[in-house]
């Protein structure tokens, strides 16, 4: 913890080196997070790339009464999300009412092997994509992801569930559809 | 039960995905290194504007208080002008006038001269030419040329550039002696921009125009006019709360530019013909049409504002318009050059910065937290939430035409750029302002 604060009054003063040794404590796990959302190494590598400098750049507003790690993730999603939304590359597809949703089992994803997964997780639409990462793994709600991404909360939520169950669908997963009123 | 599955599913789905790392390649770092130091050398450049303007006009105020010290273009000419037997020249009216910033002279005959002078003068009247073959002079004088049928005759006018006319030449000032102790003849050629300064050279009755030794420095005041439009890019960058929500406005709001009246009172100091200071007192006005599309937004955290009929521009529901303004009082510090085009004409341009004040906000601002959309309204009780204190960056072009000698009349383009944090509490916005105008005016000018 000391050593923590130690480098981020490092950072805070521009220090180089300090620099690079936050950036090597999570450039890995960062170029993950990346990775999830721009679905190639190479979009994902220049994403964590403009993240970083953003971090560095804009240090000073991180308040230190949260995680250090948290907040960069949070800079990492918000580039990517700015990203995919300059390229275009996020289109949502007009669902009709999806009535609709996935029931899976849970048990498909014992042992199973973590690129494999997000292999399958890069093949998925942009659209979808995004919407599974923001709701399934940084825990956004379909309200907050309805405004981050200027769509109605209700397109996130089939967006949600067409992801699923296509995610569902690629792992093989045995699958069964629930009609819902 | 399904529920449940799912639930299980998005857990240990999350549980794989949320640690999942990649080995960045091995340059990752430079090129985010690369990226940091052009950051680094863009805010170098940013800063090293306003402080190169300040160091420029340092610069010319230091050399032309030197000049003015040291007459060194009078001595170098004296030395280098080709020796002459005797000055043939018109003098007339001539009067002593002692000249202390003109070296290596020597004493003449004051009284001797003025009366051969008196002399000359009625000769020229109805010959048109003298020859004084007299003892040189050795002091500094001025010989007022106000005969100008001589000018026209005897001193080949054709030599003098274009703009000058005979009526032109106002006075004839002995700069000092050649080596054989003839005369040098400076001429001044007056007309309604500049004041040229030529050497006559006896020998040849040809002009030749010099660097004016005497860099005559003058104030001129004047109001302008510049109808200028405004385009402001807004960015968001991380808020200052951590939440991390980076709005997509421009997906709820489209903007129109608009042309805004601006007025100012300027003051120019002129540290000669070509180089002037500009600075003065501006009202300066922009802003845009904004239209919202027609979603519900919160407003619940509007802050108390004056606007009477505040709750008419927020329909829930329905298209929301309203004109955001911004005003300033400006004060520019440009540093500019003045370019003689024709007898009664200057192109003038000039560039530096501006400090502006905040005096009048009266905005809507579209917002993001958490999760709702939020329109907070901004008028002049919101005052201190807002940063007051701004700097433009001035660049401007124009023409002045000289309707008499002291006034003249400006015509011309501005462009104003501006980088600034326009309001200091709620998020962090850089607003990048773009503002290009025509410029016109009155200058009068203390020759």
């Amino acid at each position: 913890m000391t050593d923590q604060s130690e480098l981020l009054k490092r950072v805070l003063a521009h220090d180089r080196m300090a620099q690079k040794q936050l950036y090597e404590m999570h450039a890995s796990k960062m170029l993950g997070v990346c990775y999830r959302y721009c679905g190639n190494r190479d979009d994902a590598e220049e994403v964590m790339q403009q993240a970083f400098v953003k971090v560095f750049m804009q240090i000073e507003t991180f308040r230190n009464d949260g995680s250090l790690e948290g907040w960069i993730r949070k800079v990492m999603t918000n580039t990517a999300l700015n990203f995919l939304k300059q390229k275009r590359k996020i289109e949502f597809d007009e669902l009709e009412n999806v009535s609709e949703l996935i029931s899976v089992n849970s048990d498909a994803l014992e042992n199973f092997d973590v690129k494999q997964l997000m292999h399958y997780v890069a093949q998925l639409p942009a659209g979808y994509r995004t919407v599974l990462n923001l709701y399934a793994i940084e825990g956004y709600s379909h309200k907050e992801i309805g405004q981050m991404l200027s769509i109605t909360e209700s397109t996130s939520r089939s967006q949600y569930t067409r992801a699923k169950k296509m995610l569902a669908e690629k792992i093989q997963l045995p699958s069964q559809y629930v009609k819902h009123e | 039960m399904n529920n449940d599955q799912n639930k299980s599913f998005e857990k240990k789905l999350h549980s794989l995905s949320v640690d999942f790392e990649l080995t960045p390649t091995a340059d990752s770092w430079n090129k985010i290194e690369a990226q940091l130091e052009q950051k680094k050398k863009r805010r170098f450049f940013f800063w090293l504007f306003p402080v190169g303007i300040i160091a420029l006009m340092a610069g010319v105020f230091v050399l032309n208080k030197e000049d003015l010290s040291n007459n060194k273009i009078d001595e170098t000419l004296m030395l280098s002008s080709p020796a002459i037997k005797g000055p043939q020249q018109k003098i007339l009216e001539g009067s002593d006038n002692t000249n202390n910033k003109i070296n290596n002279a020597t004493k003449t005959d004051t009284e001797t001269s003025e009366t051969k002078n008196e002399k000359e003068k009625n000769n020229s009247e109805s010959e048109g030419i003298v020859n004084s073959s007299q003892s040189p002079p050795t002091t500094k004088k001025h010989h007022h040329l106000n005969n100008h049928s001589y000018a026209a005759n005897n001193i080949t006018l054709h030599s003098i550039p274009e703009e000058a006319n005979e009526q032109d030449v106002s006075e004839a000032l002995v700069i000092g002696t050649n080596h054989d102790n003839s005369e040098m003849i400076k001429i001044e050629i007056i007309n309604s921009v500049l004041e040229n300064h030529f050497i006559l050279n006896p020998s040849t009755n040809n002009f030749k125009q010099i660097e004016q030794a005497k860099k005559k420095s003058h104030w001129s005041i004047g109001l302008s006019y510049l109808p200028m439009l405004s385009n402001r890019k807004v960015s968001y960058n991380l808020q200052s709360d951590n939440t991390m929500i980076i709005p997509d406005t421009s997906a709820h709001r489209k903007d129109e530019n608009l042309f805004n009246n601006n007025f100012g009172a300027d003051v120019y100091y002129h540290f000669n013909e070509k180089i002037y200071l500009h600075s003065g007192l501006y009202v300066i006005n922009y802003g845009e049409k904004t239209f919202y599309d027609n979603r519900v937004y919160n407003v619940t955290s509007v802050s108390p504002t004056n606007f009477a009929d505040f709750a008419d521009y927020i329909v829930p529901g329905s298209e929301t318009e309203f004109t955001n303004t911004y005003s300033f009082i400006q004060i520019p510090v440009n540093a500019g050059i003045a370019l003689r085009t024709g007898t009664k004409t200057s192109l003038n341009i000039e560039t530096g910065f501006s400090y502006g004040y905040l005096t009048d906000a009266r905005a809507l601002q579209l917002i993001t937290l958490n999760d709702s959309l939020q329109i907070k309204a901004y008028d002049n009780a919101q005052l201190n939430r807002m940063n007051r204190n701004h700097f433009f960056g001035n660049a401007a072009i124009s023409f002045d035409w000289f309707i008499t000698k002291q006034i003249s009349w400006s015509n011309g383009f501005n462009v104003q750029y501006q980088l600034t944090d326009m309001y200091k509490k709620d998020e962090l916005q850089s607003q990048h302002n773009y503002m290009f105008g025509m410029k016109t005016g009155i200058k009068f000018h203390f020759k």
